[in-house]
């Protein structure tokens, strides 16, 4: 899912000219140098209501953070980075005490750190985007759509948000589904960079796909079809047109996923 | 298994159950991964763990490409069509699509072509347009599903 505030702006607008006289340039840069200073005026009087407020989102301090999206939710409170056994000790427990499912922060960050480092991101890294994770509702979400929990490049640079509507009380067992998504979601997370100026992949007798957005990993914001596109199919289900489904990304992840439910 | 939890026999079952019940195919789709035949056959070319450093680097193409040379090299037959890279991509992501969408149990009719006859960029097309047109739409639902169940990216 991409963010609601997409990065539309950043496309390169193919059918359009801007060729100017110079009698328009000139006029073009009054309105442009008056329009600046009406806006300082405005920021200088809104103070901090304008702009982003770094201190306001801990872990702004990654190099990653180019998209400029503003993280939704709240953060998580920060939890202690433990080991996949100790996680499951406390799933375990959790499920035997009938505990329902909450936004535990040691679960979650353990969860995200522990793979993406095993995955090979670095720990430091690791640790800034487990520490970033936001718990949103349908009010103050930065995923696409209500009730969707989702993972994108933001100003404290690649998070995830997880919806409240995952914690339903009723159903302690729910822990273990809970741990699949989080897991699901490493491998979303498990990439050493963002690429936000476009990339072009070329598949040769299947055509080449450009992708104008954010590209991480298996994972792009946007990118052109190809006639027959076996990367992300269009899906249909009952007659209805569902969407794109990424296979590569949705398999692997589903793998990583696996390794926790089989042992 | 790497991350494997312990949690109880019975609650394990049931997770699985309710997680994979909309969409049996991902499931026994993933459990590919582990058959022993496949494997061999694979030689670590789809494993997780190859998806995921190509995936750490953002280099979907080479993986693509791996895997379609990985095929290649599977050929029982002289392969003297030389491919370019794309089109050794394009080789990956035809027999990838094949190798997890193929209905459980069934043959995977373009892996098996790939390995019997010559692969030229005309039988790739022809596989994908297959792929597309007869295998995939039949999966389209539990994908639907998996899609709209699943947390989002």
């Amino acid at each position: 899912m991409s963010p609601k505030r997409s990065k539309e702006h950043k496309r390169p607008k193919e059918h359009e000219s801007y060729a100017l006289s110079k009698k328009a340039f000139l006029q073009l840069g009054v309105v442009v140098l008056g329009a600046l200073g009406v806006t300082t005026l405005i920021i200088a009087i809104a103070g901090q209501e304008v702009g982003p407020k770094g201190p306001e989102f801990p872990g702004e301090f990654d190099d990653e953070g180019k998209g400029g999206i503003v993280p939704g939710g709240e953060m998580l409170q920060p939890g202690d980075l433990v080991s996949d056994r100790e996680v499951a000790r406390i799933v375990s427990e959790y499920m035997r005490s009938g505990v329902d499912v909450y936004p535990e922060p040691t679960i979650i960050e353990s969860i995200y750190y522990n793979n993406m480092v095993r995955n090979g991101v670095n720990p430091d890294l690791a640790e800034r985007r487990a520490r970033s994770t936001r718990i949103a509702n349908n009010s103050n979400y930065a995923c696409s759509d209500i009730n969707q929990s989702c993972q994108y490049d933001s100003l404290v640079g690649l998070v995830a948000e997880i919806n409240e509507h995952e914690f339903k009380p009723g159903n302690p067992e729910d822990w273990i589904r809970f741990v699949g998504l989080r897991a699901h979601e490493s491998f979303v997370l498990s990439v050493a960079g963002i690429e936000d100026d476009g990339v072009q992949e070329n598949y040769g007798v299947l055509g080449t796909r450009n992708i104008y957005g954010e590209a991480r990993g298996f994972w792009a914001t946007n990118e052109s079809s190809v006639e027959i596109d076996l990367i992300s199919p269009e899906v249909y289900a009952e007659g209805r047109e569902w969407g794109k489904v990424n296979l590569p990304l949705y398999f692997y992840g589903e793998a990583q996923v696996r390794d926790y439910y089989k042992r | 298994m790497r991350n494997g939890l312990d949690i109880p026999e019975s609650a394990k079952k049931n997770l699985i159950e309710k997680r994979y019940a909309p969409f049996t195919f991902m499931q026994q789709s993933i459990d590919l991964l582990d058959d022993e035949n496949w494997v061999k056959w694979w030689d670590g070319a789809v494993s997780l763990d190859t998806a995921v450093a190509y995936h750490l680097k953002g280099d979907r193409v080479g993986f693509f490409h791996q895997v379609g040379q990985r095929v290649k090299a599977n050929s029982a037959v002289p392969q003297d069509v030389a491919l370019s890279h794309s089109d050794a991509a394009a080789l990956g992501v035809v027999s990838f699509a094949d190798f997890i969408l193929t209905p459980w149990g069934e043959e995977a009719e373009a892996l098996i072509r790939f390995t019997h006859e010559r692969i030229t960029p005309a039988v790739i097309l022809e596989e994908a347009k297959k792929i597309s047109k007869e295998i995939a739409p039949l999966k389209s639902l539990n994908l639907a599903k998996l899609f709209f169940t699943q947390s989002g990216s």
